[in-house]
């Protein structure tokens, strides 16, 4: 299993992963609705970063929240995917897991897919903070 | 519009009457003006009436960034913050880095143009189309950091966050507006927000910004704009010691102004070596969308007091140290930290002290005249003791809140020692050894503003060409390209830096095309940034400035630097002629109605010629 692992340490906040992920998802620079976000503690001064993402760790609460299939998880890539049709909005699954994200135009709910095996943060992260990891 | 990178409207706050609305950002604005320090240029020109006050209720303050900001361009996050500036009188738009600009721009606004006073002190709340005032009285008196941090603890962390400090609140002439510890710094911004009682702005933007080229264009236009900046091999040194790294080299080259410009070399920059800064250094910091990572965060202590900070820039470094005679790092970075909680340009404020300590050696000053603060050369203790002063305004710190010009203006002594143009006070390159340098600060439209026309690039580095940094020829033409392309890179808003990291002027055709979808070449670049910089002109001189505003202070023609072997010294009066005509402009510097015509703006100016 594969998942986009942050090293915090390296990190240098210049928000370049949000900006691609929401662009490449969802046509429009938009880091707020972007399937990988980082934040930071402000204190002490410009204290730890943080990075939301979905960690494929996959005990999958996002899952298990949704009260219809809208959020299944796709075995053969390993990620969960949504389908907009199934979904009502109750939006169970953002209070379920902080590493999901919705997007308030579309109402699409947005997590990691991995880029079908290419992710665009691990490509465009000049630090190497964001790195393609494999997981036995 | 049809343009993409914009959202289109601009935020308008009178804070008088506690109301909002916007305006469109037009389709002939953009074509124009492009964005940033275009749009400002234009508003400032439309909105303000000649000569007033600009620490009135008839000043305004226009935040705006660019088509770039907050996309996928490179070093594309800055903001710019404009106003008739109460240090020169002119106009001034001074840039921010970090995450305000773009955060401004997912909120749905491509500026805010704040007008009137408030009744009290408030905070201006936007939270994407939600824009609200709030009370600031318990906000009023604190440090930068301070409000920043109870404004986060308060309305949230996810909102970005810019505020004015005490010198700010008591109109400081150089006081500043700062976004954690990105300064829009020089020009005195921060007393414009404190004259009309605007302790701080926050934002918060969740929406998104649609570009005008397709998303898998526009994806790999971007990265290799980011390639090109990644392969450079001058990112390296930004990238570990930021802008620190350039001052040793330019001490050799007898090129950094000491002592208040007596000398352009410091006997002995070991101690502030970019070696030693990086000591100090905790984790890297980058602006948004930049990978050149040119920040950092430090942590130090002086006398038992322990600090965590932004790291020093290279202006801030030369401005309270060599400039004052002194090179005692910690003492260096304090007083630099104080100026950014305080809310303060580090380079007037290292100016002003610079400024006071040859009066002081010149007999000028006397113990009663300072309150006792010593202003000797090189004495760093005065340093943090005269940065209190000058943001409380208590003593003589009054005298120096109002620049190095204006203090000797209020003393009736000492302004041939103002190291000044326009009363913005000279950066960090000595006149006399970068010509182009001198011929730039003589020529801006904010005074002696070293962003402007970095020439070092081309008369120093080698990125830009061979000249001959002693000599005035050719300087002209090289002087009004490098003005015109900044005032692009300005209005995208682009960082200044991109210059010396291998974007070219094709390049930022090119970070302009990918957003907006335009079809722009260098020479359009070149020809909005010409426009932009004439009606930036225009507006000085219908403020009352005149050819004799575009000169040096009278040292630089008759004094060569000591250290200087080759005595060089640099007249820009003797090429103003030729700048002139280069420019378009006449013989008194004003633009000429063949120009005028040629850049679409003879309507503007016949209105109040």
């Amino acid at each position: 299993m594969n998942y986009v692992e942050f090293h915090k340490d390296k990190c240098i906040n210049c928000d370049l992963c949000s900006e691609v992920c929401s662009l490449h998802k969802l046509g429009r620079i938009q880091p707020s609705a972007a399937a990988i976000r980082v934040t930071r503690d402000p204190s002490p001064y410009l204290g730890e970063r943080r990075c939301a993402v979905c960690d494929m760790a996959h005990d999958r609460a996002c899952v298990d929240s949704c009260p219809e299939d809208a959020l299944i998880f796709d075995e053969s890539a390993g990620v969960i995917r949504f389908d907009a049709g199934a979904c009502t909005g109750c939006l169970n699954c953002l209070d379920a897991c902080p590493n999901v994200a919705r997007d308030p135009l579309s109402g699409r709910i947005m997590i990691c897919d991995l880029c079908d095996g290419s992710p665009l943060c691990v490509e465009w992260c000049p630090e190497h903070a964001l790195t393609w990891e494999g997981r036995a | 519009m049809k343009y993409g990178g914009y959202t289109g409207k601009i935020l308008t706050v009178d804070l008088s009457s506690a109301t909002f609305g916007e305006f469109p950002v037009t389709d002939e604005l953009a074509e124009g003006f492009l964005g940033g320090r275009g749009f400002a240029a234009k508003i400032l020109y439309d909105e303000l009436a000649p000569g007033i006050d600009p620490l009135g209720p008839d000043n305004k303050i226009i935040m705006v960034t660019g088509p770039a900001t907050g996309t996928l361009v490179p070093t594309a996050s800055r903001i710019g913050v404009g106003c008739k500036s109460p240090l020169t009188g002119a106009q001034s738009v001074s840039y921010m880095g970090g995450h305000f600009g773009a955060e401004l721009k997912y909120a749905g606004w491509d500026g805010v143009l704040i007008s009137g006073v408030a009744k009290g002190p408030v905070t201006l709340v936007i939270d994407d189309g939600a824009v609200s005032l709030r009370d600031a009285s318990d906000l009023w008196g604190t440090d930068t950091r301070t409000t920043q941090e109870l404004l986060a603890a308060t309305l949230g962390r996810d909102f970005k966050f810019g505020a004015i400090g005490p010198a700010g609140e008591n109109l400081v002439s150089y006081a500043n507006f700062m976004h954690v510890q990105h300064a829009a710094g020089r020009g005195g911004i921060g007393a414009v927000f404190g004259s009309k009682n605007l302790k701080a702005v926050a934002v918060r933007g969740s929406g998104g910004l649609t570009m005008g080229t397709p998303t898998g264009a526009y994806i790999k236009g971007c990265r290799e704009l980011h390639q090109i900046i990644m392969e450079n091999p001058v990112r390296d040194a930004f990238r570990w010691v930021g802008t620190t790294g350039m001052l040793p080299h330019i001490n050799e080259a007898v090129g950094l102004p000491y002592r208040n410009h007596r000398d352009d070399r410091a006997p002995d920059v070991s101690g502030i070596h970019s070696d030693e800064i990086a000591k100090y250094i905790k984790q890297y910091e980058a602006c948004g969308g930049c990978d050149v990572i040119c920040g950092s965060v430090v942590e130090f202590e002086r006398r038992g007091r322990s600090y965590r900070s932004e790291r020093i820039e290279h202006e801030s470094v030369w401005a309270l140290g060599p400039l004052c005679g002194v090179t005692d790092l910690p003492a260096i970075m304090e007083a630099g930290h104080w100026c950014d909680l305080l809310g303060m340009d580090t380079m007037s404020a290292g100016a002003a002290i610079a400024w006071a300590m040859e009066a002081q050696e010149h007999g000028l000053l006397s113990a009663s005249d300072t309150g006792g603060l010593d202003f000797s050369f090189g004495n760093a203790g005065v340093l943090l003791e005269a940065v209190e002063a000058i943001a409380s305004r208590e003593g003589f710190g009054d005298v120096l809140a109002r620049g190095s010009r204006g203090a000797a203006r209020h003393l009736g002594r000492g302004e041939d020692l103002a190291m000044q143009v326009k009363g913005l006070d000279i950066a960090a390159y000595a006149p006399r050894a970068f010509t182009g340098m001198a011929l730039n600060y003589a020529t801006t439209s904010r005074g002696a503003d070293h962003n402007k026309a970095f020439t070092v690039a081309a008369e120093f580095l080698g990125v830009l060409g061979d000249y001959d940094r002693y000599s005035l020829e050719g300087k002209p033409e090289l002087v009004k390209s490098m003005q015109d392309s900044a005032a692009v890179i300005d209005s995208l808003i682009m960082c200044m830096f991109t210059v010396d990291l291998g974007i070219s002027v094709d390049l930022y055709a090119r970070s302009s095309n990918l957003p907006t979808g335009m079809e722009l070449t260098a020479a359009d670049v070149y020809l909005i940034g010409e426009r932009i910089n004439t009606v930036e002109r225009l507006f000085n001189i219908r403020e009352g400035f005149t050819r004799d505003d575009d000169r040096l202070p009278p040292r630089f023609a008759v004094e060569p630097a000591p250290s200087d072997e080759g005595g060089h010294t640099v007249d820009v009066t003797a090429v103003m002629d030729e700048y002139y005509a280069v420019r378009g402009w006449d013989a008194r510097g004003v633009p000429a109605a063949p120009l005028l015509d040629r850049l679409g703006l003879e309507h503007a100016w016949s209105r109040d010629a």
